[in-house]
């Protein structure tokens, strides 16, 4: 698979550099008038999609407590498209990530391996060509494609004649985890450890309605060790200088833990004020939590640079849910960017 | 040069009045190449293409079809990359005429679509 990645980003950049100037069709200066009526240009480095595009793409993600890194790497097969995932941590001064050893996975590391599917474009036919010439003809699009069409209405008519009506997204993946836990023997003298694996299936679906709606629910199972919770200790240890030295640990080992959990998940833009939300509702069949929450991302914008918004130079937003556990919920989240159709 | 015979040459249906506006040529010793390629460090999620119906063969991201029969052909293709990622399309022939342009996937969903119509004349 590297191989062949590899020939093809080889192949798509000698194209490029091979296409001859243009002798015919659009001048440069065309294409400068068409570009400005383009639409923004919103290329995000942190856009994901349902779809993994046949090229490693690595991520680093840090939380309070927790940093890892993540690659990927996919292969389309006509309309199914597999890939594979591996994510470990980072420590805060380590330079690398070791997700795999020669023995398997590295403690804290996670594989997760693929598939999804999609039903996005319609069949060509006569017909349809004949429709988008016609298009194109009566909205004097030149040239006749929908990234030249400059209202909201011709695209809406221009994407109806080639994505089918209700394009929809399927996906199952599993996941493999390795976790090393810590405990203390019961009598307090002897450190103890105990590594475990774990294991997640997930299933997802998804549909765009209208061009703007995308609804997407997920089933999930998991089966994992948890450390005990009920036996949390803070140990301390008196050093030479007389100051406690503490540590939180367990007394005893960790406990099989599995969980099903059922998600919806529905995401709009609002183009008009510049901003994504994309409303979720979790439900955990095993203890009966609930999860509902609804962020709202700020969109980024830089269709017009000579006047800065504030979308333009913020990619995140805010967010505001309700879950069992926890209650009442708010955050403030940054680098996050919103797509429109992204699977759980 | 490839000088096999395209399987695109299905005629446009009489309905199409359009004149063509891409001039490519002398399809009978030199082909007619199509290409879709994304711009560099990008890659298309999902990529059709095809002459007059006939689908377009994709080599990774790029897609490249011969088209050595005369006559008047329309390239349609439809890709879906991330939101805003630009991509050329580009019909080449060796001795004439050429066309190519940019084009730029959908702000929102990423997707885009597009139909060119050109001419392959007969071998001077």
């Amino acid at each position: 698979m590297p191989r062949r990645v590899l020939y093809s980003l080889v192949l798509a950049t000698g194209l490029l550099l091979s296409v001859p100037a243009q002798a015919q069709g659009p001048s440069e200066e065309d294409k400068q008038n068409a570009r400005k009526r383009l639409q923004p240009a919103r290329v995000d480095p942190a856009s994901t999609t349902p779809l993994r595009v046949p090229v490693p793409q690595f991520t680093f993600v840090a939380e309070k407590g927790k940093q890892e890194v993540k690659g990927t790497i996919g292969a389309d097969i006509g309309d199914t498209n597999a890939y594979v995932e591996l994510a470990g941590p980072i420590g805060e001064n380590a330079k690398q990530a070791s997700p795999l050893t020669l023995s398997g996975l590295a403690n804290g590391a996670r594989v997760t391996v693929g598939v999804s599917r999609n039903r996005l474009f319609l069949a060509p036919s006569t017909e349809l060509l004949d429709a988008m010439e016609a298009l194109c003809e009566a909205r004097t699009i030149d040239p006749c494609a929908m990234s030249r069409a400059t209202t909201a209405e011709d695209r809406q008519a221009f994407m109806a004649l080639f994505v089918r009506r209700v394009p929809t997204f399927y996906g199952v993946s599993a996941t493999l985890n390795r976790d090393e836990f810590e405990y203390l023997s019961p009598d307090f003298q002897a450190d103890l450890t105990a590594t475990h694996g774990g294991v997640g299936l997930t299933a997802s679906a998804a549909a765009l309605f209208r061009f703007q709606w995308f609804l997407s629910g997920f089933l999930r199972y998991e089966r994992a060790h948890e450390p005990s919770s009920e036996t949390a200790v803070e140990v301390c240890t008196p050093l030479t200088s007389g100051a406690l030295k503490c540590r939180e640990t367990r007394l005893a080992p960790p406990v099989l833990n599995t969980q099903t959990q059922f998600g919806i998940e529905l995401r709009h833009r609002f183009e008009s004020i510049g901003v994504g939300i994309a409303p979720r509702l979790e439900y955990r069949f095993d203890d009966d939590h609930k999860l509902i929450e609804v962020p709202l991302y700020f969109l980024r914008d830089t269709s017009d640079a000579e006047r800065p918004t504030f979308g333009q130079r913020l990619n995140g937003g805010v967010s505001v849910g309700w879950k069992t556990a926890d209650g009442l919920v708010a955050r403030a989240f940054i680098g996050v960017a919103f797509d429109l159709l992204k699977l759980p | 040069m490839t000088k096999k015979r395209s399987s695109a040459s299905t005629r446009p249906p009489a309905s199409v009045k359009k004149a063509a506006s891409a001039l490519v040529g002398n399809a009978a010793t030199e082909t007619v190449k199509v290409e879709i390629v994304p711009a560099p460090g990008q890659t298309f999620k999902k990529r059709e293409g095809n002459i007059e119906v006939v689908p377009l063969t994709f080599k990774g991201n790029r897609a490249q079809q011969d088209v050595a029969s005369p006559g008047s052909y329309r390239l349609q293709w439809r890709v879906w990359g991330a939101v805003g990622m630009e991509y050329s399309v580009a019909i080449t022939a060796p001795k004439e005429a050429e066309w190519n342009d940019t084009f730029r996937c959908d702000p929102t969903t990423g997707f885009d679509s597009g139909l060119k119509r050109f001419d392959v004349k007969e071998d001077a």
